[in-house]
């Protein structure tokens, strides 16, 4: 199957820390991609390099076969890389729609000038981003709390509306740093239909987890990460049956589990 | 039902500010009403950077004092009708926020604050210095009076309804950008910039043109005030002049349109009303700034909100 996104040789460097060390990858179109490995791996500086918030010392990330270069990180998300973030980074002050209609990417998008003077553009451009937003909010579940301030919101809700967010500006590539994080049993299923869903609907899926229930269940494709090189790479039967997988992250458990 | 409540109430206060000349009778309050109007102005243009994106801008006194002198030398030295000069402030406030916004509005941090604190400082030395064009300290007299279809605006009540209008409009532009995805996006930035450049948004950009057209409100203005005083001088424009906008801002509300005009209004009229202190006048209203910022941090215009949330939460007990 084609790759949508490639990884080569990527090296980065803090100070004396190698946090990632020649580490290369391949992410399939429309597969769910997980990436694992103990606290401090190098996942997060993944993520970081991949959305361009971070530059790389060495090595190349090539997006749907074109090299991402230097591009600054709002030129990667029109490109298409979607994403969310570990510690949730939603706009506090506004309400839940307002959140994903500032993200929408929409077709007529019109200039202050146009937005001032002319009242017909300004409505067209404010309705075609509601009806986006709203869209979304519906595939997410959350359209009931469209108009609600995100600030007083569950923190549950917050996780998935930045899904949302993110799937409102047209990613073929959504990156969800720990999207499981903090999530009860629920919650934690609600996710995992919203991720399958998205899959459903041919967007690629890179994930950073924690939780091996939601790993083991829905990824396509793991790569396992210690002090920034890749130590394995599989399907999630080969990771749980992989000997140095289980010493470095998963322990005996899932050996069992598996045998 | 919301909305129509704010019609009524923005034109209850419209009324109220069209009636409002008729109850005065010295020539010193008209003219601080003037005054007010013309600074409403500017706080609506700074409201686009320091309001809604947050970003703090000591730039406003040395755009608004150079839209006055682009009008005020236009005038005097060339003869130029006022209208024109009025134009050309506007344009040189778009130039200025391009030319200052465009670099410093890129690069993350405090590098804004610092170009418009030094920029203020640039302005104001050059306005004293450059004696061969702006006169130096002896500042610019005897500019002409603004006139519409032969009636001289002056310092007189013709020149408060005139620039009541102008403020009618500044209010609808800024409903209009505040209530557009140019407000909205501006107040994302605020709130998270990161995510903001995740959602492929350049904000860069969205900062560079609310400074541009946050400049266009305070230049105009400035050259409102050229008329309305007939007189400029470089002391005018410092730091202290900046620092006032910023506290209507803060007084007011940020980011919203009617803690703009509370603002404006309060930090404008009031310590005229403390003069009676005497010498102690200005410190009487620093003291009572402190306090309103401690009991209403969030300005005026939250007061609604603040009620109608200790209104629900007794009835929630009830």
């Amino acid at each position: 199957m084609e790759d949508i996104l490639r990884v080569e040789n990527l090296s980065k460097q803090f100070g004396g820390l190698k946090a990632v060390d020649q580490f290369s990858m391949n992410v399939q179109r429309n597969a769910i991609h997980a990436l694992i490995g103990p606290n401090g791996a190098g996942k997060t500086t993944i993520t970081n390099l991949i959305c361009g918030e971070i530059q790389q010392d060495s090595g190349e990330i090539l997006f749907q076969g074109e090299s991402l270069g230097t591009l600054k990180v709002f030129e990667r998300a029109r490109k298409g890389i979607g994403r969310t973030y570990q510690n949730i980074r939603l706009f506090d002050t506004l309400t839940v729609l307002e959140n994903m209609t500032v993200a929408a990417k929409v077709e007529h998008s019109y200039g202050m000038l146009r937005t001032i003077f002319s009242y017909k553009s300004s409505q067209m451009e404010k309705k075609e981003r509601r009806d986006k937003a709203m869209d979304i909010l519906k595939y997410i579940g959350l359209e009931h709390l469209a108009n609600e301030h995100v600030r007083g919101l569950p923190y549950g809700n917050r996780k998935i509306l930045e899904i949302g967010r993110a799937l409102v500006t047209e990613p073929s590539l959504l990156l969800l740093d720990e999207p499981a994080a903090g999530l009860n049993p629920s919650e934690r299923r609600r996710l995992m239909d919203i991720i399958y869903k998205i899959h459903e609907d041919q967007i690629s899926v890179f994930m950073i987890e924690h939780n091996m229930d939601v790993i083991m269940t829905i990824s396509d494709r793991i790569t396992v990460l210690n002090f920034g090189k890749k130590i394995a790479e599989g399907t999630p039967k080969e990771i749980q049956n992989n000997e140095e997988v289980i010493t470095a992250y998963l322990g005996n458990r899932f050996k069992k589990q598996g045998a | 039902m919301k909305k129509n409540t704010r019609l009524i109430t923005m034109l209850i206060c419209l009324a109220a500010a069209l009636l409002l000349p008729l109850g005065i009778s010295s020539h010193y309050n008209q003219v601080l009403l003037n005054q007010t109007v013309v600074y409403i102005i500017v706080a609506l243009g700074l409201n686009f950077t320091m309001g809604l994106s947050g970003s703090f801008d000591f730039s406003t006194a040395a755009i608004f004092g150079l839209g006055s002198y682009t009008t005020g030398l236009l005038t005097t030295k060339l003869g130029i009708n006022p209208w024109i000069g009025v134009v050309a402030a506007i344009g040189m406030g778009a130039v200025v926020g391009l030319v200052l916004g465009f670099p410093s509005l890129r690069l993350r941090g405090i590098y804004f604050v610092l170009a418009t604190l030094g920029f203020l400082e640039i302005v104001r030395q050059l306005l004293s210095n450059m004696t061969w064009l702006t006169g130096g300290t002896n500042g610019v007299a005897n500019i002409p009076a603004l006139e519409i279809f032969g009636f001289s605006l002056g310092e007189s009540r013709n020149f408060y309804y005139v620039a009541l209008l102008f403020l009618v409009i500044g209010i609808a532009i800024s409903y209009r950008i505040i209530y557009s995805k140019w407000g909205r996006t501006l107040i994302a930035i605020k709130d998270n910039e990161i995510a903001v450049d995740g959602c492929g948004i350049d904000k860069a950009s969205f900062k560079i043109k609310a400074y541009i057209i946050g400049s266009c409100f305070t230049a105009f203005a400035g050259s409102l005030n050229a008329h309305l005083f007939q007189f400029i001088h470089p002391a005018d424009f410092t730091f202290d002049f900046t620092v006032r906008f910023i506290m209507m801002l803060m007084l007011g509300g940020l980011g919203t349109i009617p803690g703009c005009v509370i603002g404006g209004i309060v930090v404008t009229i009031l310590p005229e009303m403390l003069k009676f202190l005497g010498e102690y006048y200005w410190l009487a209203f620093s003291a009572l700034m402190l306090v309103m910022m401690m009991f209403i941090p969030y300005g005026f215009a939250s007061i609604p909100d603040v009620i109608r949330k200790k209104v629900k939460r007794a009835g929630g007990k009830d």
